[in-house]
């Protein structure tokens, strides 16, 4: 007896004790099984083990509640429909994923509707959320040459001071204290003499222990 | 003119015939009572909406424990996605070797295979094992010794081939009788290893050193 063809044998028995194999590999294996004495021993346990699977493993009723709900549904298919649908929602729901399924949905839908109805009631109030939570503020003043400024030179003057070594800046018209406002490209406000006078509002990172503000946006003064 | 038929006609006589098979092995894959109540019901919606697509005659177990296996992957579809981690190569030294151990004539031995294995059906072992079952094999388990369905049945039910059925029927009951002869040896059933080498080793031949 070859190992070979024990193997194969055993890989089909189970398939040739229920029956299920052709008839030539059929007669094939019987004809095996009554020469080689270990493959018989094995067939007679593994058809023994079938009994025991189908005595241990029976079928398991459905409770009487839940298939008396059932049949009640399948005699109104349309209703069944429905409330299998509604059953689903819920078991869903009750579920830990579904809870979180229903969670993430409920989020969305709620900023879909919260959000530009705030933005309508209330306009700008994401803007200074998220500047708040950024660093980011706004404040009035003035734009000067900060150079010139110490140089004691009049507003006026500064409008013509085309030095390319000096800075914009933004003084406080009530403290007088000045910062520097970082020279955006972006901002070509800053690059130009004739806007020096003028009040703005400047949108931006202040750090106010250096004086100096990287700045966003430089808007004519809201007066705010 | 010819009176136009329900597509749904006839369904929920199909249905409520199959109504405790769709639940035991939904409970059996779901080891969840209420989990299993939950995937019937889909199972059921899932049908009912797709009955004109179920063609008439055919055999309606394979076609509904399709949709009960298609809905049982969806809602588990993360654990699904993971391979079945089960070392069929160790299980094959269990039952095999015990037989092949066994001389021709012997008498009930102490290791008899067939005693071991009531022995652990008895204490409720196999359903511990089963449990452990990837749900794969779990599942072609169940509807050949269950519900008693032919492998083509199966076949259809799963959308593998026949082969892949024989496969994993061979494997699941390899595992299963693993854990018995397991159980047999910690319970002193077994006799400790053979002495001498076995007439057929399957476990050897298959590592390449027969």
């Amino acid at each position: 007896m070859t190992y070979e063809k024990c193997v194969e044998i055993r890989e089909l028995l189970v398939a040739f004790l229920d029956d299920e194999l052709p008839c030539d590999m059929s007669h094939g294996i019987h004809e095996h099984l009554e020469r080689c004495q270990p493959c018989a021993r094995l067939a007679k346990v593994e058809s023994r083990f079938t009994i025991v699977l189908k005595t241990r493993l029976c079928r398991i009723e459905a409770p009487p509640e839940f298939a008396a709900e059932m049949r009640k549904r399948l005699k109104d298919p349309e209703s069944m429909a429905g409330g299998a649908r509604a059953d689903a929602a819920t078991a869903g729901f009750a579920s830990p994923r579904g809870r979180v399924r229903y969670a993430l949905v409920a989020a969305v839908i709620l900023t879909a509707v919260a959000v530009p109805t705030v933005e309508i009631l209330r306009p700008g109030f994401y803007r200074g959320m998220t500047d708040s939570l950024t660093g980011v503020r706004s404040a009035d003043g003035v734009l000067i040459c900060i150079e010139c400024e110490r140089l004691g030179v009049p507003i006026d003057g500064q409008r013509h001071c085309h030095d390319a070594a000096h800075h914009t800046g933004l003084k406080c018209p009530k403290t007088g204290i000045w910062s520097l406002v970082v020279n955006d490209a972006s901002l070509p406000v800053l690059g130009d003499p004739g806007k020096r006078g003028a009040e703005v509002t400047v949108r931006g990172r202040f750090h106010g222990d250096i004086r100096y503000i990287d700045a966003r946006s430089i808007t004519p003064a809201t007066g705010t | 003119m010819a009176a136009r038929t329900d597509p749904n006609d006839g369904f929920e006589k199909l249905a409520e015939e199959h109504l405790h098979p769709l639940y035991s092995m939904a409970v059996r894959l779901t080891r969840q009572p209420q989990e299993a109540e939950d995937l019937v019901q889909e199972t059921l919606l899932r049908a009912y909406r797709f009955f004109d697509k179920y063609e008439r005659g055919t055999n309606f177990k394979a076609w509904i424990f399709k949709i009960l296996k298609n809905a049982f992957i969806n809602r588990y579809r993360k654990a699904q996605t993971e391979p079945a981690t089960v070392d069929f190569g160790a299980i094959e030294e269990g039952l095999e070797s015990l037989v092949d151990g066994v001389s021709p004539g012997t008498q009930a031995a102490p290791s008899d295979p067939e005693s071991i294995l009531m022995q652990g059906a008895v204490d409720g072992e196999i359903e511990g094992a089963l449990d452990e079952l990837p749900p794969e094999y779990r599942m072609v388990l169940l509807m050949a010794v269950v519900e008693e369905m032919s492998y083509k049945e199966i076949a259809a039910a799963l959308s593998i081939p026949i082969g892949t059925v024989m496969s994993r029927l061979h494997r699941a009951r390899r595992l299963l009788q693993g854990r018995l002869v397991e159980y047999g040896r910690s319970r002193g059933l077994i006799s400790g290893r053979r002495e001498s080498p076995p007439v057929v080793d399957i476990s050897q031949f298959r590592r390449g050193k027969p």
